[in-house]
């Protein structure tokens, strides 16, 4: 085939910064081809995909900025030290030419002072000017003794302070905010140190200081303990996370450090195991705490269970999955703290599980104001595997009066295990993409092309003529109930529905269909039953391709100009595309089958 | 750039008023290009439950309607004397980082009592 074509996808997707990037195919004779979308979002916290790894990939970000350059006094305070030694500053200083974890050369070393008014002695950052709100989130380092032995990770809260003691590797006093500390060998000598706090109020500063013992941060301090000007610490790669693990380390200049679903970032997702473009309508994550489940006020044990936190490694990659016990003859069950829902709406309650050892799962929805089931307590043990993990999808409807609902997990027999990550409760009839949360719901907005507020994307320039061929796989096309009349490609003369034609979903059918809205005369549609389309125009007849064959044709449909204008967004309903190609003619029956074979 | 605010309506009547008044097709769908999440009457104080999930005292809801916009570009001005600042924990927030950061910083500004500045100590 030798037709010019755009093309996006086709095993070829590729997405930088906010572009998504399409590429000539064919005998482009010189035409202009606009080879990249500028896409759409507006969220990166509350957007994940599954990556190629087949990992939940959030949106990461190192909340301090400088965060390996603790001399600058604009971004890192300092409190008691005789002298800062590091990378940024006087390298040669740092005792013993000493090479970090990594042998990267990238070490401070924060020299205390000699003082008798036992004041701290630290680096800190004010995080004023945009201080943390997540409740649940990690502070790290990586810290090695020289004349000191304890590092101290401290907070204007006064609730989160932990000592960590560098030469046995073991975490010392924790404050009655912490979830977890832990002291991670890095090689030579380093450890990484991490708190995991759940958060009240907000954290305005975070310090890393040098103690002289375990639960000891002010005290009277020498410059030459251990030694001459050894009197100090070693410290690199500090990070702040949002939730319940230190991720990768990732570089902070002077804007914090980002990386995973950015915003606008277009999501080219892996849930089937080959590359698609994923575009979802808004969701709200109603479930405050969507990792953390061992916090009682949101999410309540019965003394059937227990229940531990960052055990087992999650979808995610990383360990933070928590573990469910059964430790007495009755089911455990683990429930959320009732939640604010609309009446009379469709809700799906969705959760990542494995097994361990369970002869029993059971799921429940319980109106909390009636005291009464919505959904009785079903077993999904059937449904799990104890060497991947499944995503459980559990849809309600909530009734005409009642307001607040909890959602339940539970497991069996004596001893049973298993594994939880990732619960989410939505409004829709049907579960999207993970929307993580760390102390309060989350909304993920609707995406898609181009930016919010352009309308759409001229390709005029591209079509040179009316007659075109528009191609598009998608990835599959279940049976949804849609969210509203909104999304899907529509080609269209300006940002209007009538004078252009749309693939979405039918309200009726809840299936893709492709809907004509002549510039005069009624509109009229046509339900795809597949997943393979192709539409072509020749003057003003229209044939519709599915799946290698032709299944419709229109004729003498009244479109007064060129449909130019091109608009690809996924409000009303999820829209997974594997390839979209666009021809500036129409294509013959023969190469119709050939796309949509 | 997008804008994140939070606002309050005295019912959920006056919310959908000011919303519908941003632009609305045949069909019932929006025809701006801002994000609107409709938290409701949000609860205020929690309820009380016992083991078996039983309520033991009802969670308690605000009278006002609550509505939070991520605006395409800067807010309404129109929506101004609605719009609230309140303590950042723990409550609804959508967009981007930036997003919120902005927010967060703008409403350090316009609630100052909501962020203690740390001390020397403090950290």
């Amino acid at each position: 085939m030798s037709k010019a074509s755009l093309e996006l996808g086709g095993g070829n997707w590729a997405a930088k910064d906010t572009k998504l990037l399409g590429y000539a195919v064919g005998d482009t004779s010189g035409k202009y081809l606009p080879r990249e979308f500028t896409f759409s979002r507006g969220a990166d916290i509350g957007a994940t995909r599954v990556n190629k790894d087949g990992l939940v990939e959030k949106f990461r970000e190192n909340q301090f900025t400088y965060s390996n350059d603790f001399r600058s006094s604009l971004h890192w305070g300092h409190a008691g030290l005789a002298a800062y030694y590091g990378p940024e500053s006087n390298p040669s200083g740092v005792p013993d030419d000493e090479q970090g974890y990594d042998g990267s050369g990238d070490v401070s070393f924060l020299l205390s002072t000699t003082n008798t008014l036992e004041n701290p002695t630290s680096v800190h950052q004010f995080n004023t000017t945009t201080p943390n709100i997540a409740a649940v989130q990690t502070f790290s380092i990586y810290a090695k003794a020289l004349g000191y032995k304890w590092l101290v990770i401290r907070t204007n809260t006064g609730t989160m302070d932990t000592y960590f003691d560098l030469e046995n590797g073991e975490v010392g006093t924790e404050g009655s905010a912490v979830i977890e500390a832990k002291m991670v060998p890095a090689g030579n000598g380093w450890y990484r140190c991490s708190v995991t706090v759940n958060n009240s109020a907000t954290v305005t500063s975070v310090a890393f200081g040098i103690s002289n013992g375990d639960n000891s941060y002010n005290f009277a301090a020498s410059r030459d303990e251990g030694g001459t000007n050894r009197g100090g610490i070693y410290v690199m790669h500090a990070q702040w996370d949002r939730g319940l693990v230190a991720a990768e380390y990732l570089e902070s200049g002077s804007t914090t450090g980002k990386a995973g679903v950015l915003d606008n970032l277009p999501r080219i997702d892996y849930t089937s195991g080959s590359a698609q473009l994923l575009m979802e309508p808004s969701r709200t994550n109603e479930l405050p705490h969507s990792e953390y489940f061992t916090r009682q006020t949101y999410w309540q044990l019965n003394s059937a269970g227990t229940r531990t936190d960052n055990v087992a490694v999650s979808p995610e990659g990383v360990k933070n999955a928590m573990s469910l016990k059964s430790v007495g003859s009755e089911y455990n069950i683990l429930r959320s703290a009732p939640v604010s829902l609309d009446t009379s709406t469709e809700y799906v309650f969705s959760f990542y599980a494995k097994n361990v050892d369970a002869t029993n799962a059971h799921y429940r929805v319980y109106n909390t104001d009636a005291s009464g089931d919505v959904v009785g307590s079903t077993s999904y043990i059937s449904q799990l595997s104890t060497t991947e993990w499944k995503r459980i999808e559990v849809s309600f409807t909530t009734n005409a009066t009642d307001t607040n609902y909890s959602v339940y997990f539970a497991s069996g027999n004596l001893g049973g295990e298993i594994l939880l990550w990732g619960a989410q409760l939505e409004k829709g009839s049907y579960a999207t993409s993970y929307i993580p949360t760390h102390g309060a719901s989350d909304t993920r907005t609707s995406e898609g092309i181009p930016t919010a507020g352009a309308g759409v994307v001229d390709m005029s320039s591209f079509f040179q003529g009316d007659d075109f061929t528009l191609v598009a796989h998608f990835a599959e096309n279940p049976v949804l109930s849609r969210d509203s009349s909104q999304g899907g490609i529509r080609l269209s003369d300006g940002d209007n529905q009538v004078g252009g034609f749309r693939i979405y979903r039918n309200s009726a059918s809840a299936k893709l269909h492709v809907l004509f809205d002549p510039t005069s005369g009624d509109d009229f549609g046509y339900i795809i039953d597949g997943t393979k389309v192709a539409i072509n125009r020749s003057g003003d007849d229209f044939k519709i391709f599915v799946d290698g064959s032709q299944t419709q044709s229109f004729t003498n449909v009244n479109f007064d100009s060129g449909l130019d204008d091109l608009k690809i967004w996924g409000d009303g309903s999820t829209i997974k595309i594997t390839k979209l190609k666009l021809f500036d003619e129409a294509l013959s029956d023969g190469d119709m089958v050939t796309e949509t074979s | 750039m997008r804008t994140f605010r939070k606002y309050e309506f005295g019912s959920q009547g006056a919310a959908t008023t000011k919303i519908n008044a941003l632009g609305l097709d045949d069909e019932g769908n929006a025809t701006h290009s801002h994000s609107i999440v409709r938290l409701g009457n949000i609860v205020t104080t929690k309820g009380t439950y016992d083991e078996e999930g039983n309520e033991l005292t009802p969670p308690v809801l605000s009278d006002n309607y609550h509505v939070d916009v991520l605006w395409n570009g800067d807010p309404d001005p129109d929506w101004d004397n609605q719009m609230v600042w309140c303590a950042p924990m723990g409550v609804h927030m959508f967009g981007s980082s930036s997003a919120i950061a902005e927010w967060v910083a703008e409403c350090k500004v316009q609630r100052p009592e909501l962020f203690p500045e740390p001390t020397e100590d403090e950290a």
